[in-house]
């Protein structure tokens, strides 16, 4: 394995029929695993790619119901223990043969593995495919599979209840309403186009437009509601670097107050590996503890050596890197080369830790650092200010899903330019922006539409039409 | 081979000829061959989204458009404000000359001949028909076997309180016919249907209304003709209900079919009746009225918005109370006209049933309203019946090529409420279905089955090929005369600024078709698009009988209505009502686990650890 840049193929196009003779990869959020993170596999070849990826034991099999050991071969002489779930056809997630693995839960490694997969063949699955298979057995319903998301997506209690809330009650309200806001457009125009041969006829401008505006503001709060909920991949990588004395746990558990840190002992990955979630003023970042280095020649400081270099050529292009010094005494040689070099080209943000300690050491604080106090709180703001502006934005999560996102961003401008004056020409265009709309709308809530019956139904219970 | 067309309307006449068009032999049985190709209702062709069906009948050869050119006493283009997509010729059309013109032209197809006859029965060979028993005990032996109906199964007219047996005012109905197809295991339908009252022109002096005569331009249906010079035009005229007439109709309701409830069926909701105008919009102080020849000459005017079917002599007082009717004498009087039908979703998408091979149904019976919708279906099941007789696959057209697409499949995939009507709504592909565009893109199916000629063909090609150097001269889709043409600048404005561009010598129609192309090149780009996307579902085809290992895991709706329905394929089950995208993807995946059961690809036995 020479590098992390393997080419992944794009994910299928969503909405089209489920293609079930290739076999789909993607990382899943575990739940209840605690610390562990989980790939999944489901596809005809599930079991094969296993055997291609991973190394089993000569006489461990892969058998529905039974956990069965593995390790991941990250070279060097050093692996990575994995577990393996396999379930086989039918009677799986997906219905087709589904193998998980269970590894620690270090991002690094689920992109290897998922990279691993997709080298010996496998296609990333495109988002939601697996919970679109799960709705499609009818294990969850379309919104409670949003709600597991955005649950398992959510930093705290607080988020959580808005999440359930927002999807229960108004996420519910605001669908049912949008629809029909849309349905409302369509019948006018299409009764205008369908059932008015007369050219001398206007539309009823006044209804049109009260009922533009009314679609118009809804569909718009269909995509703004969106930010207030960032979902698991909206979050910024900060990772934090420096020696094992620099303070580093106890500067993620300040950033972090009462988030819950998870531990991840696995040997072979890193040591002392720590995770934590926090929102800070509207943005959701995922805090990493880093490996630190020890100078000695332990077979630990060995694994350590291996693992902080496995991390550096896998270490996200877009994480923020905190490097963390203890301002009371000097830094071991070489280690800010090497935190240097790790950090290449991502943005730094450096911290004097334990500015609250009456000591200093003889050089003072590193100029351009800033100076904290995990312990007292010293110096925090504004690490959260230079962590803000360092961090690059995360990308926009929606509460509508992508087909609604495509479809509704697709309708605005014509309901806008609808708005804004004439449209008699536009109008079998704008028609077709609505019909896509609620059909995304429907595709989410798994809904059976005879789209032109129920048009037709609007129609004739508002208009007298017909000769 | 011979194919047995039962029935002479719009359906029967293009059955007829379709069939015998690709070789067969064919016997039209009619109850009165004077009735052939009969205009039963209102007095024109064409109209909002029917215009593109009629269009599309002439691009496959059918007759539809050549007569009502022929028979033109105005041509108009609808919704010309609305954009191509939903445009629509409509041609007001003298009746007589229409339907004398389809009569003469049918009798006179090489291999059409025409027998007066009543068909009791549809005989059943071990599931494939095997010809037809006639009301006087004939039998007549066929390949394949086209019903078109019409109103006739069992007609039941009304009146005020009378009701009478018929098909047609004058017209007996075909009384034996339901019982067979029921033995058949049909499950049939009762629909309704009416029309409007009938004066004299004589009798009114309309000449304080607001008159509308067509242009005097040389609109037409046909691609394939020249409509004949110098039509005749005659005006239609535009009066309204009064309070007047809405006080007469609620004081007489309970005479009225419709108040007592006496009507078994339900009739279209896109055409109500006075009754029903006057009692569910009773906050309308008036209802708009159009008063149509006709015919040329004649004295009959068809008083387009009044239909009802209130006793005849309340129907007088109606009329009396419409502005400019004062003195109008009744030549008939309004009525509504039940009949059996068949729902469609027990044919195939070739219109054939499935219950009896052979067996082909089109038109009213199949649940449908007017005559483009007749005449649709007709041309597609006489062709398919001759071919059926050859062994050969029947055309199916996609929605996204047709409306006749578009409407066989919505028939085949719904059980009628009411009569079905098409509309441009109907169709989710309208940017490309376009009703100057029909010949385009149905000129290779239509060779490729034989009702168009080589000669057609090859002048098609000439046109194409003339739209596309017309395009291409207008440069890349950046170029700035291009992108005049995209802000509506026309073919001809641009000729005369460049006699590069005239010297292509494009007629009208490919310089028309040119500005389209160009003008909608981006949506009708999305549109296919979204076509391409709906083929692997269109293309996935299901099996006949759906087991409980396909459907054990679907909802029970669902698999109810695919139970019923059938549907061909994964597209056709994607827009049932009942059936949700989990339960396609359900379906999809169900049968891609049945392929690889039937199928193991050899990968599922190299290497994977056991």
């Amino acid at each position: 394995m020479s590098s992390a840049t393997g080419e992944t193929p794009p994910p299928a196009e969503p909405g089209g029929r489920p293609d079930s003779t290739d076999t789909i990869v993607a990382p899943a959020t575990a739940a209840g695993f605690g610390v562990r993170a989980l790939v999944r596999l489901s596809g005809p070849r599930a079991r094969q790619l296993v055997g291609a990826v991973l190394v089993l034991a000569p006489d461990a099999t892969c058998s529905p119901g039974h956990v069965t050991d593995a390790r991941l071969d990250l070279g060097d002489g050093v692996d990575c223990p994995v577990t393996l779930l396999t379930f086989l056809a039918p009677r799986s997630f997906t219905g087709e043969d589904v193998v998980e693995v269970h590894l620690p839960g270090w991002p690094v490694l689920v992109t290897e593995l998922v990279r691993r997969f997709v080298e010996a063949g496998a296609r990333v699955a495109a988002a939601g495919e697996f919970t679109a298979r799960a709705v499609v057995l009818g294990r969850l319903s379309p919104d409670q599979a949003l709600a597991v998301g955005r649950l398992t997506a959510a930093a705290d209690p607080a988020e959580a209840a808005a999440a359930v809330s927002l999807l229960t009650g108004e996420l519910a309200a605001l669908h049912g309403a949008l629809r029909s806001a849309l349905l409302d457009v369509l019948a006018l125009i299409e009764a205008h186009v369908d059932f008015e041969e007369e050219d001398t006829e206007a539309i009823d401008t006044r209804r049109l437009s009260g009922g533009l505006a009314r679609a118009r503001e809804l569909a718009e709060r269909l995509l703004s509601t969106a930010t207030s909920l960032p979902a698991h991949d909206g979050e910024t990588d900060v990772v934090l670097l420096g020696p094992p004395n620099a303070g580093k746990s106890s500067l993620l558990a300040a950033l972090c107050p009462g988030a819950e840190t998870t531990i991840s002992p696995q040997p072979g990955t890193t040591r002392d590996m720590l995770e934590a979630h926090v929102h800070h003023a509207g943005r959701a970042y995922r805090l990493l503890d880093g490996p630190g280095i020890v100078e000695d020649e332990t077979p630990l400081a060995a694994l350590d050596r291996h693992a902080a270099r496995r991390f550096a050529s896998l270490l996200p292009v877009s994480a923020v890197i905190l490097d963390v010094e203890d301002v009371s005494c000097a830094p071991a040689p070489g280690e800010r080369a090497y935190r240097a070099a790790l950090a290449a080209g991502r943005p730094v943000v450096r911290i004097d830790n334990k500015v609250d300690l009456p000591q200093v050491r003889a050089t003072g604080r590193r100029p351009g650092s800033l100076g904290v106090s995990a312990r007292d709180g010293t110096g925090l703001p504004a690490l959260w200010e230079a962590l803000a502006a360092a961090a690059p934005a995360p990308p926009a999560t929606d509460l509508a899903d992508r087909t609604e996102r495509e479809a509704m961003t697709a309708l605005l401008p014509s309901l806008r330019d609808a708005e804004a004056g004439d449209f008699d020409g536009a109008l079998p265009v704008l028609a077709l922006a609505l019909r896509e709309a609620v059909a995304a709308l429907d595709a989410r809530t798994d809904r059976s539409a005879d789209l032109v019956e129920e048009v037709l139904t609007r129609i004739y219970a508002t208009f007298c039409v017909g000769k | 081979m011979k194919v047995l067309v039962v029935g002479g309307g719009h359906a029967g006449v293009e059955a007829a000829r379709a069939a015998a068009r690709v070789g067969a032999r064919v016997e039209l049985i009619t109850l009165d061959p004077a009735a052939i190709g009969r205009m039963s209702c209102n007095p024109s062709i064409g109209g909002l989204a029917k215009g593109q069906l009629a269009r599309e009948v002439d691009a496959l050869g059918g007759l539809m458009g050549i007569a009502a050119d022929h028979a033109a006493i105005q041509f108009r283009m609808l919704n010309t404000r609305k954009g191509p997509a939903v445009q629509s010729p409509r041609a007001q059309t003298d009746k007589e000359r229409y339907a004398a013109f389809v009569r003469a032209t049918t009798v006179g197809t090489p291999g059409v001949s025409v027998r007066r006859g009543q068909v009791a029965a549809i005989l059943d060979q071990g599931g494939t028909q095997a010809g037809v028993r006639l009301t006087d005990g004939t039998r007549l032996s066929a390949d394949a076997i086209v019903l078109t109906t019409g109103t006739f199964l069992r007609g039941l007219m009304h009146v005020g309180d009378r009701v009478s047996a018929g098909g047609r005012i004058g017209e007996a109905p075909a009384r034996q016919l339901s019982a067979s197809l029921r033995g058949l295991g049909l499950e049939l339908v009762r629909l309704k249907t009416g029309t409007p009252p009938r004066i004299h022109a004589g009798s009114v002096d309309l000449s304080g209304l607001e008159q509308h005569i067509g242009p005097p331009d040389d609109g037409r249906f046909s691609f394939r003709t020249d409509p004949p010079k110098d039509r005749p035009s005659r005006p239609t005229w535009r009066t309204a209900t009064t309070e007047a007439t809405h006080d007469v109709v609620r004081e007489n309701l309970a005479r009225s079919p419709y108040g007592r409830g006496a009507l078994e069926s339900t009739g279209p909701r896109y055409c109500p009746s006075l009754e029903d105008k006057v009692v569910r919009f009773a906050d309308r102080d008036h209802h708009r009225v159009f008063i149509e020849h006709e015919t040329t000459d004649g004295p009959s005017l068809y008083l387009n918005g009044l239909s009802n079917c209130l006793p005849a002599e309340i129907q007088l007082e109606i009329v009396h109370s419409v502005p400019g009717l004062a003195g109008a004498r009744l030549l008939r009087p309004g009525y509504a006209v039940e009949y059996d039908a068949v729902p469609a979703y027990q044919l195939r998408p070739t219109l054939e049933c499935r219950a009896l091979s052979g067996l082909f149904l089109a038109g009213q019976i199949n649940g449908t309203s007017g005559y483009e919708e007749a005449a649709a279906q007709g041309l597609v099941a006489g062709l398919n019946a001759a071919r059926a007789a050859r062994g050969e696959d029947g055309l199916v057209l996609g929605r996204h090529e047709a409306y006749v697409g578009v409407l066989i499949d919505d028939l085949v995939s719904c059980c009628p409420r009411e009569p079905y009507r098409m509309f441009t709504s109907r169709a989710e592909y309208r940017l490309l279905l376009r009703q100057d565009n029909a010949d385009r893109r149905l000129a290779e199916r239509a060779h490729a089955v034989g009702l168009l000629d080589d000669e057609a063909l090859a002048l098609q090609h000439v046109r194409e090929a003339n739209i596309a150097r017309g395009i291409r001269a207008l440069g890349q889709s950046d170029a700035p005369r291009r992108r005049r043409v995209a802000a509506g600048v026309t073919w001809a404005t641009l000729s005369e600024e460049d006699p590069s561009l005239s010297s292509l010598g494009l007629d009208s129609d490919e310089a028309m078709q040119v500005e389209l192309d160009v003008r909608y090149a981006g949506y009708v780009a999305r549109q296919r698009r979204d076509v391409e996307r709906a083929a692997a579902l269109e293309s996935t085809p299901l099996p006949e009988a759906l087991d409980d290992t396909l459907l054990g895991q679907l909802r029970l709706e669902a698999r109810e209505v695919l139970r019923r329905i059938r549907p061909a394929n994964l597209g056709q089950a994607s827009r049932l009502a009942g059936v949700t995208p989990a339960d396609v993807q359900l379906l999809a995946l169900g049968l891609a686990r049945a392929e690889r059961v039937r199928h193991p690809p050899n990968e599922r036995s190299a290497g994977a650890p056991a």
